[in-house]
């Protein structure tokens, strides 16, 4: 708290965009054959705070397919504790409005990358207290000191994880009459908007969000359970720009942006070499999210399509282009092969494959919070565990993979999340981060250089 | 990285393995050297890291690292030398690092992350240092204890907790020296089994160890049943499976409480005359195990445990550190180096840079400087004789001295690295001649039986961490961990102590604050670390220091 003497030269202001495709009631559904939103964000001479913004909706869920008996308490149906709301987002698709087929960034699997990518620099206590009013997550590990010091299987006792919707998600308890929904405002997790848009320079802006499959949503056996959500708004705040920057004008500029590419993979050997062509010239990181293939659509997994599971890595390295790249040793844990019993997962804590797990988001050394815990990896089931690998830890300009290919070299075990064997298909979502330049040529075109 | 645009300049990067050059499998007290080889040109410390293996060795018990550390505990002395300078040299950083780390340093959220890479805390069955297995015997010398990997980040170096990248290049190899510490003052036997785990409510009496059922059943006992308890203390819990408890076949336990054969409210400690034989599940259910045993003809156990409550803790007569032979292995520790290629222009420039004008480069590290003061004294001077060019804080833990090392300690009084408060009443830097703060700093508000805050001593510490390096996210352990500091100076600054140097005043209470009785100062090793800057200058003609 301090006096600011400044002069304001520029304003702020909130702006609610609803969706262009909104029709009738405005409810949007996977299931009820409406799953796509789009919202358009003119061009004008403002800029987005794109970390300030906000996807909002209601959010209702209910048992049968008619959607005429909303959930009860005692329906028990969760979502994944760690990304809540997150997870009906599949596919999320932002592109420039006036230059109307140049996509920016694409993002296949949304909700997987967000399962990781959120909880991976925060703790359980920050999910659970502005998340969890944002997005009805809780975060997954324990909520206090007293309960650090606890046994192995007390701690994982004690971990919030699949968390049940809230009180406020049922309080008709099943009366439709008096269904009210949860109000959701959720922070959308992409590349490009990790920075601030100049929308007069990009032509303004298109979102298109795909809503996710229904199976995949709720933690619960009930095949017919399903969602909508409606008064969707993307409450977007934008800067205006100072009269001195209008009166600059846009000249041809280029403009860099990080973003994520996403890619699947299927991983059926304990002994196997996961290779991708990317073509991407500024790769800066890679993250690769491992889940049972019998978990992914199948409503009877209970929705662990969102858990990360350690497929038991015994042995790990990358290469770039058949060379070892960027690490130059092969990362060796302590595991071995035989059937560890489901308690006994602390192979799992391998902490150099931790490390730079880590590093794809952040230096190691930097992160004060994160789910990587001895908690959360200590149960097979539910696990919270995946791989990831920084190929530019100084400058952040990331490295060329435009002509060449990028392979994880995977020596594992590939148990069952039970613990038990035989070995078991892992579904391998990969997401790349990348460092974008685009060359703009204003009224005429929008071109990607990097 | 981080997640957001850069700007910076694009440069070529990747990691590589550097091994220790001396040798491959150390124990306490051995000199591991590791070197940074002048071809690999640039080195960016803040992404590189120290990996080892280590297992303890002839335990007799579930160990634990002491002081709720993780494998920074390990670290007695740290140098490092570039073209044959002393750079850095810390003794006792891992005493320096149980205040600015872990109990000043760190927030919940850290210890978590913590525990994942250095096993910081409590160390149960498999989530420690030790094995999953409640079958090992260690009457018959089985070792209770797995290998793990251990990941040492070295922030509280001053090149490895740099973010710039250093030219090993020009400045020719970096050697560094660790020497481990003893294993009597790194390690412990794991506490659940021993530490008090409540006060009993008719006479606020101690139980110590586990709980177990009460009543147990009268007669030919062998066997006691753990009590699954409230989970709110490390040992007092509910405990679901044999491994998770704290103890192991062919260990003694004692019996501790009250009631018995001299009647409700007496107290008893009872020794198992025989020692455990199996460990198994109850058939009962999952959240009770049972402890089979021998008594020979000891009845009083029979007739202590028929009254509650009770608990099973470690018979402290039997030889923890296996009559001296505790000890631990670090194998293969190694430097994972983040190699830096610069663009050639870059690299030339630099090299320029160092024919004119040589290269000057900041090192902020710790220097450590040892003194003692002495029991029943009342008032006394801690001198540092401390006479950096460039300092920024004092940090000093006054370790009791007279902790009893060895033996059974480990398990009874496992070595404390944290200062002793030990009701001081005031105390009052010294800086050449001047005497800062202007009054002594009266401490004397923790004297009290509400561990009252002194809040001036507060402030005090809190400046004095924060000028050290350290990121101040707890004060919790204001009083656990009596730490008299002093910042030089502000916003990162620093001051000459050429030929000044400093001293501390210290004075403890005549009568402590609780009940009026004279205080009994114990005799204290001070551990007084100065945070300071070093200036390494690479020039045509070799290395020169600036202290």
């Amino acid at each position: 708290m301090s006096v600011n003497d400044r002069i304001a030269t520029q304003i702020k202001r909130f702006t609610k965009v609803t969706p262009s495709n909104q029709v009738g009631s405005g409810v949007f559904s996977y299931s009820g054959g409406n799953p796509i939103l789009r919202f358009s964000i003119a061009e004008q001479d403002a800029y987005l705070l794109s970390k300030d913004l906000k996807f909002q909706f209601n959010f209702k869920c209910y048992r049968d397919l008619a959607r005429t008996i909303p959930i009860k308490r005692a329906d028990d149906i969760r979502l994944d504790s760690k990304i809540g709301v997150q997870s009906i987002i599949q596919n999320i698709t932002i592109s420039s409005r006036r230059y109307a087929t140049s996509i920016c960034e694409q993002i296949h699997n949304y909700n997987q990358l967000c399962s990781v990518a959120h909880p991976a620099l925060s703790s359980t206590r920050d999910l659970s207290t502005q998340r969890s009013h944002e997005q009805i997550s809780f975060g997954k590990g324990i909520l206090s000191r007293s309960e650090l010091n606890q046994t192995e299987d007390n701690r994982v006792a004690s971990q919030t994880n699949g968390v049940l919707l809230q009180g406020r998600s049922f309080t008709s308890n099943g009366a439709a009459a008096t269904y009210n929904g949860v109000d959701c405002s959720i922070q959308i997790y992409a590349g490009m908007l990790l920075q601030n848009l100049d929308l007069r320079l990009l032509g303004g802006l298109e979102f298109e969000i795909e809503l996710a499959s229904d199976v995949n949503v709720f933690s619960n056996s009930t095949t017919t359970a399903n969602y909508t959500i409606d008064s969707c708004i993307l409450n977007a705040p934008l800067l205006y720009k100072s009269a001195n920057e209008m009166a600059q004008g846009v000249s041809p500029s280029s403009f860099s942006f990080l973003s994520y590419t996403s890619l699947y993979n299927v991983c059926q050997s304990t002994n196997a070499t996961i290779t991708n062509k990317v073509g991407l010239r500024g790769c800066l990181s890679m993250i690769q999210k491992f889940v049972p293939t019998n978990y992914i659509n199948n409503p009877a997994a209970l929705a662990r399509a969102f858990a990360s599971f350690c497929p038991g890595v015994k042995r790990l390295v990358y290469h770039r282009n058949g060379q070892r790249y960027p690490l130059e040793y092969g990362i060796k844990t302590d595991r071995s092969d035989g059937n560890p019993v489901a308690s006994n997962i602390v192979d799992a804590k391998a902490p150099q494959v931790l490390l730079n797990t880590l590093s794809a988001f952040e230096n190691y050394k930097d992160v004060k919070h994160s789910h990587i815990t001895s908690q959360n990896l200590a149960e097979i089931q539910d696990n919270y565990w995946f791989l990831g690998v920084s190929f530019d830890q100084i400058s952040g300009q990331g490295i060329d993979l435009s002509g060449g290919t990028i392979s994880t070299e995977l020596e594992s075990t590939l148990e069952l999340p039970s613990g038990a064997y035989p070995a078991t298909p892992f579904g391998v979502y990969t997401f790349f981060l990348n460092k974008n330049t685009l060359v703009i040529s204003p009224n005429q075109r929008i071109q990607s250089i990097e | 990285m981080s997640l957001e645009v850069s700007q910076s300049m694009p440069v070529e990067n990747y990691s590589i393995v550097q091994q220790s050059e001396n040798g491959t499998q150390f124990s306490p007290l051995q000199k591991t050297r590791l070197r940074i080889p002048a071809h690999l040109g640039y080195v960016d410390f803040h992404t590189s890291y120290l990996q080892f293996d280590f297992e303890i060795q002839n335990a007799k018990a579930k160990m634990e690292f002491t002081n709720e550390m993780g494998a920074d505990v390990l670290i007695r002395t740290w140098r490092v030398l570039i073209g044959g300078h002393v750079v850095e040299e810390i003794d006792h950083p891992n005493v320096l690092l149980k205040t600015l780390k872990y109990d000043y340093g760190m927030d919940l959220g850290m210890e978590e992350v913590n525990q994942v890479f250095n096993v910081q805390g409590e160390s149960r069955s498999y989530q420690g240092l030790n094995k999953n297995d409640a079958t090992i015997d260690v009457s018959a010398n089985q070792n209770p204890c797995q290998k793990r990997k251990m990941i040492l980040d070295l922030k509280f170096s001053g090149i490895f907790g740099s973010t710039q990248t250093f030219p090993v290049g020009l400045s020719g190899d970096v050697e560094i020296e660790i020497v481990w510490e003893e294993a009597r003052k790194a390690l412990q036997v794991v506490q659940a089994g021993y530490v008090p785990l409540k006060v009993t409510a008719a006479n606020n009496r101690e139980a110590r160890g586990c709980n177990i059922v009460t009543p147990q059943t009268v007669g030919a006992k062998t066997e006691v049943t753990l009590l699954a308890g409230p989970a709110d203390r490390p040992n007092n819990q509910s405990i679901n499976n044999a491994e998770d408890q704290p103890f192991l076949i062919g260990q003694g336990i004692r019996f501790t409480g009250e009631g018995g054969a001299a009647g409700a409210n007496a107290q008893y400690n009872v020794l198992s005359t025989g020692n455990i034989t199996a460990i198994a599940p109850d058939g009962g259910g999952a959240s009770k195990i049972t402890v089979g045993f021998t008594v020979a003809g000891n009845n009083l156990v029979e007739g202590s445990i028929a009254y509650n409550p009770a608990g099973v803790e470690f018979n402290s007569t039997t030889s923890w550190d296996n009559n001296g032979l505790l000890t631990y292995e670090v194998s293969v520790p190694s430097l994972f180096l983040q190699v830096v290629a610069p663009p050639p222009q870059y690299v030339a420039e630099q090299a320029q840079k160092v024919a004119a004008e040589g290269l000057s480069i900041d090192v902020p590290t710790y220097t450590c400087y040892k003194t003692n003061t002495f029991a029943n004294i009342n008032s006394a001077t801690i001198d540092i004789p401390c006479y950096s060019s460039r300092a920024r804080s004092i940090i000093c833990v006054g370790v009791d001295s007279s902790q009893p090392l060895g033996g059974n300690n480990v398990l009874l009084n496992p070595y404390n690295m944290r200062s002793d408060y030990n009701d001081m009443s005031t105390y009052q830097f010294q800086i050449g001649e001047h005497r800062e703060p202007v009054r002594p700093v009266d401490c004397s508000n923790l004297s009290t039986f509400q561990d009252n805050v002194a809040q001036e001593q507060l402030t005090e510490l809190e400046k004095a961490l924060r000028a050290a390096g350290g990121d101040v996210r707890s004060l919790r352990n204001y009083k656990d961990n009596f730490v008299i500091g002093r910042a030089l100076s502000a916003y990162g600054g620093s001051i000459p102590l050429t030929m000044k140097g400093a001293r501390i005043y210290i004075d403890y209470l005549q009568n402590n604050l609780r009940d009026d009785t004279a205080v009994a100062v114990r005799a204290k090793n001070w551990f007084c670390y100065c945070h300071h800057i070093r200036r390494l200058t690479i020039s045509p003609q070799g290395i020169k220091m600036m202290y």
